[in-house]
């Protein structure tokens, strides 16, 4: 960790760099990402046409979709289309990229914030907790809670979800994203909850958000375990740090010291795992996704990669890794303005 | 801070905007987007049965059903999902990559073709042969060239237009021309030409006689679409690659691509397709001016799962009322205790077989094989892997079909090997139901008898197996058939004729002789049967495939769906029509 001068200049130069920086992280994530597609055996055309093809329909098919031409050229093909937007129609879906994306992303960005909205405030609580009255039975539950919660995998806990709340009891739907019971409502903003409330639709929006509970905090549930230890960790180091003993030394009182001085301070890498969750969940609601057939990118990216098309792979990924890069951006801005000591 | 109290103030116009929708109970409830010019009497209805309908599964609508109802002429307004009409929602885990007839060439997608389209012929359920479609007869030439179709009169789309010959001529001459790499058009690629002589006379001719032309025709590349929308194109000419290279490889299928629709359906059948959002939901209404008997459910809503142990939870819980097919064996013995679900299954014509380079050792014996295919304990299979929900197969052609024929089990052993005769058995890992375990059951049994030492072997599907068909790198392996077209020629043709096969390993002029007889033969005669025994066996003799077991299609569904028997059934297509909710 390098020291800076204090002061706006080293503010300025900082997010400077970061910018900088941003388009070399993605240039290189998605050279990573045309590699290892290349790399992978076995491709659309074999996987789709093998059956009742002949050899020559499925030569054609390969030129067609451009696997036979020199990798050089298809890398360099590959981001001139990036930089043009042009991302290319998918194998195995009717819709353009375009299309495909805005159809998809509020689908996950949705569940995402919503399972946010459950992992952050129990991870926090319970991280706090656990800080608070360590080394006691409580501390111990919450420890074992963020250790089960991280690794129980997300599927079958969603499959015991889907039987108990909805199989066993008629309390929750056990997946989709909306019932298929009532009318679809195509509203401008993909957001089931928007569009429900723009289109006037009570019952849209009900149905949007009970659909929305189960594989919502299924995921919340399983991340939630991250940010328990994460908050536990650095309430303790902070609680332990300079600054708070001298508060104690001066006489200040226990909760103030707990909530005024290490609990502001503990939150400062929280915020940034939080971001960085955030973008890895973009990606990685998948198995969530599949689990509960949430029609968001990480289900279609599994669809594809199972279905070994590459451009549509290439462009999911594409989409989600400049998303990572934007919100990994936005989140150092956002640190070096709460914490000085990040800057270099 | 007032950022923190704009939130707020954003948080709270958004509670009370739900508040409010909540309290305006039906007023916002019709929402579609059409344009509704229902009654007035309608509207209350729907207003009504919205307020009172929660997303529980109870039925949706009034105890007797409105057949005569729905022969009023109401316009087309959405009525489904709050209406006063039954919505029947059907589960199913296939996407469909394309709803455009010139490309379909998959399950699923050809079911919603089928419940909104017709084509010249078509299945008449329960009949499990080819009836009146858009054409109400037709007459065969002597030399079985020409084909002259009387169309049905006063016929219309649903876009309102009237159908007649020339959208006929229009139609398969658009499938043809698209020439999709991935669709079908190859199974009616044998038209050479289509006319019009009136509004109501269709002539095809095509290049050799062919029995099977008929249930081709009826495969959804023969599908009827209006020639005067603006829904679809078509080119003026066949879409050929123009030279060797891959540059016009490529150009063929972008050109072919662009000529596709894939959000709308235009159509004349008993379903019009009013909203579809890929891999959330597809509505299908019931279309008032079709011109045969009106569907009893008013709306089928489809609704996409990823994941079939949701699907599966979801049938038990009543959020779906149906689904076919997609559950595995597990899955659908685990539905059975379930109250209030069915399940029906028909004989199957999804087949599993062994494929058998028949030019290599220890393959290249026609004794070997025969012995191979005679010591498979088939029961096992069936009972083991499949928990009794398919059926041990003796022929290539299933058992749905008069015409199948067992030649194997009747097959005497003449081999006596000094030692077992060593072997590789390959199967796909991730491709049909349970083939790790068909493949093991395969071995042990093989391996009982003395005569063989098997082990088995496996790959991934997509990435190495697809690709080892023909290369003989596999002497013997597992694969799997589903119809194309409803006739026990396309389970001959596409594996044993040398000319058309898709797996090049086995030729023989007599075999080819044979089924150029029989596609000649007249459908149904006791003659094509007599070729069909022949065919089945000198392919007994010759063994180059052995077939192990058939499924039929398997239906789950609400004990309130009616009518599921009779889309099962031979043709292999799931009819919405043809059901209905108690």
């Amino acid at each position: 960790m390098a020291t800076t001068k204090p002061g706006g200049s080293g503010l300025g130069k900082y997010v400077l760099v970061r910018l900088a920086l941003a388009p070399v992280f993605l240039l290189l994530l998605l050279t990573l990402l045309f590699v290892l597609l290349r790399i992978l055996p076995g491709d659309i055309v074999t996987a789709s046409l093998a059956g009742r093809a002949s050899e020559e329909r499925i030569e054609a098919a390969r030129e067609a979709a451009g696997i036979d031409r020199p990798i050089g050229v298809q890398y360099v093909e590959y981001l001139s289309n990036i930089v043009t937007g042009d991302f290319g129609e998918p194998l195995t879906d009717p819709r353009p990229v375009g299309e495909l994306v805005a159809d998809l992303l509020p689908a996950t960005i949705e569940l995402t914030v919503f399972a946010m909205l459950i992992a952050i405030p129990l991870g926090i609580l319970l991280g706090a907790v656990s800080a608070r009255f360590r080394d006691t039975p409580l501390d111990g539950a919450a420890r074992l809670f963020g250790i089960v919660s991280f690794s129980i995998p997300v599927f079958w806990l969603g499959i015991q979800a889907q039987l108990v709340f909805s199989v066993w009891n008629d309390w929750l739907p056990t997946g989709n994203r909306i019932s298929a019971r009532i009318a679809p409502v195509d509203g401008p903003t993909g957001f089931y909850l928007i569009d429900g409330v723009l289109a006037s639709n009570g019952e849209f929006t009900l149905t949007a958000l009970e659909h929305l509970i189960l594989p919502g905090a299924t995921l919340g549930l399983v991340i939630s375990g991250v940010f328990v230890r994460l908050v536990r960790v650095n309430m303790l180091q902070t609680l332990r740090a300079d600054y708070v003993e001298s508060a104690h030394a001066r006489g200040v009182g226990e909760r103030p010291v707990l909530f005024r001085h290490a609990f502001k301070n503990a939150l400062v890498p929280v915020i940034t795992i939080m971001g960085l969750q955030f973008a890895l969940l973009l990606g990685g609601a998948i198995l969530t996704e599949t689990t509960f057939s949430w029609p968001g990118i990480g289900l279609k990216l599994v669809d594809f990669i199972n279905a070994r098309d590459y451009v549509g792979v290439q462009s999911l990924v594409t989409v989600i890794a400049i998303l990572i890069v934007s919100v990994s951006v936005v989140i150092d801005i956002i640190n070096g303005l709460i914490d000085p000591r990040v800057r270099y | 801070m007032t950022s923190i109290s704009k939130l707020r103030l954003l948080a709270l116009i958004a509670v009370l905007a739900l508040v409010a929708a909540a309290c305006g109970g039906g007023s916002g409830e019709d929402d579609d987007t059409e344009v509704d010019d229902a009654t007035e009497s309608t509207d209350e209805e729907a207003a009504e049965d919205g307020a009172d309908e929660g997303t529980d599964d109870e039925a949706m609508a009034e105890e007797e059903p409105t057949d005569e109802e729905s022969t009023d002429d109401e316009g087309t307004e959405d009525e489904g999902a709050s209406g006063g009409d039954e919505v029947l929602v059907f589960g199913t885990t296939e996407m469909p990559s394309t709803i455009d007839p010139a490309d379909v060439y998959e399950k699923f997608a050809s079911d919603v073709l089928f419940n909104t389209t017709n084509r010249l012929v078509e299945f008449e359920p329960g009949a499990g042969d080819i009836g009146p479609g858009l054409a109400t007869s037709w007459e065969v030439s002597e030399d079985g060239l020409t084909y002259t179709f009387d169309l049905r009169e006063g016929v219309v789309f649903q876009d309102g237009s009237e159908m007649t010959s020339e959208d006929v001529v229009w139609s398969l001459n658009r499938s043809l021309n698209i020439n999709h790499p991935d669709g079908a058009s190859f199974l009616i690629s044998g038209i050479t030409s289509i006319e019009a002589p009136d509004d109501l006379t269709v002539v095809i001719t095509i290049e050799e006689a062919n029995s099977t032309f008929l249930s081709r025709l009826n495969y959804t590349v023969g599908t009827i679409l209006p020639s005067d929308s603006d829904v679809y194109q078509a080119p003026e000419e066949r879409l050929e690659a123009e030279g060797e290279d891959e540059a016009a490889a490529e150009t063929l299928l972008e050109e072919a691509e662009s000529f596709l629709t894939q959000d709308a359906i235009v159509g004349t059948g008993p379903y019009e397709m009013t909203d579809y959002q890929p891999g959330v939901s597809m509505t299908l209404e019931r279309f008032d001016d079709y011109w045969g008997e009106a569907p009893q459910i008013g709306t089928v809503r489809v609704q996409f799962f990823e994941s079939t142990t949701q699907m599966r939870n979801a049938l038990a819980a009543g959020e779906i009322d149906m689904a076919v097919n997609d559950l595995d064996p597990t899955e659908t013995a685990s539905l059975e205790g379930e109250e209030g679900i069915q399940i029906a299954t028909d004989a199957g014509g999804r087949t599993s077989y062994m494929v058998v380079d028949v030019t290599q050792a220890p393959f290249d014996d026609p004794a070997v094989r025969r012995a191979i295919a005679t010591t498979i304990d088939r029961e096992r299979i069936v009972e083991e892997a499949f928990e009794g929900q398919a059926s041990p197969l003796f022929s290539m052609i299933p058992e749905n079909f008069d015409v199948s024929m067992d030649f194997i089990s009747d097959i005497e052993v003449e081999i006596e090997p000094e030692s077992p005769i060593e072997f590789e058995l390959w199967y796909p890992a991730d491709r049909y139901t349970n083939q790790a375990e068909v493949a093991e059951i395969i071995a042990r049994s093989l391996n009982e008898s003395g005569l063989f030492n098997v082990t088995t072997n496996t790959s991934e599907w997509a990435t190495e197996y697809s690709t080892q068909l023909n290369t003989g790198a596999y002497g013997i392996y597992l694969l799997g058939w589903y119809p194309d077209y409803l006739d026990p020629d396309d389970y001959i043709e596409p594996f044993y004729d040398s000319e058309k096969t898709f797996i090049g390993f086995y030729g023989s002029e007599e075999m080819d002789a044979l089924i150029t007889a029989e596609q000649q033969a007249e459908v149904g005669s006791d003659e094509r049967a007599e070729i069909f025994a022949d065919i089945q066996e000198l392919a007994a003799q010759d063994m180059p495939f052995i077939p192990l077991y058939s499924e039929g299609q398997e239906a789950y569904y609400n004990e309130r769906v009616t009518g599921v028997e009779e889309t099962l059934g031979a043709a292999q297509q799931t009819w919405f029509y043809v059901l209905g909710l108690n």
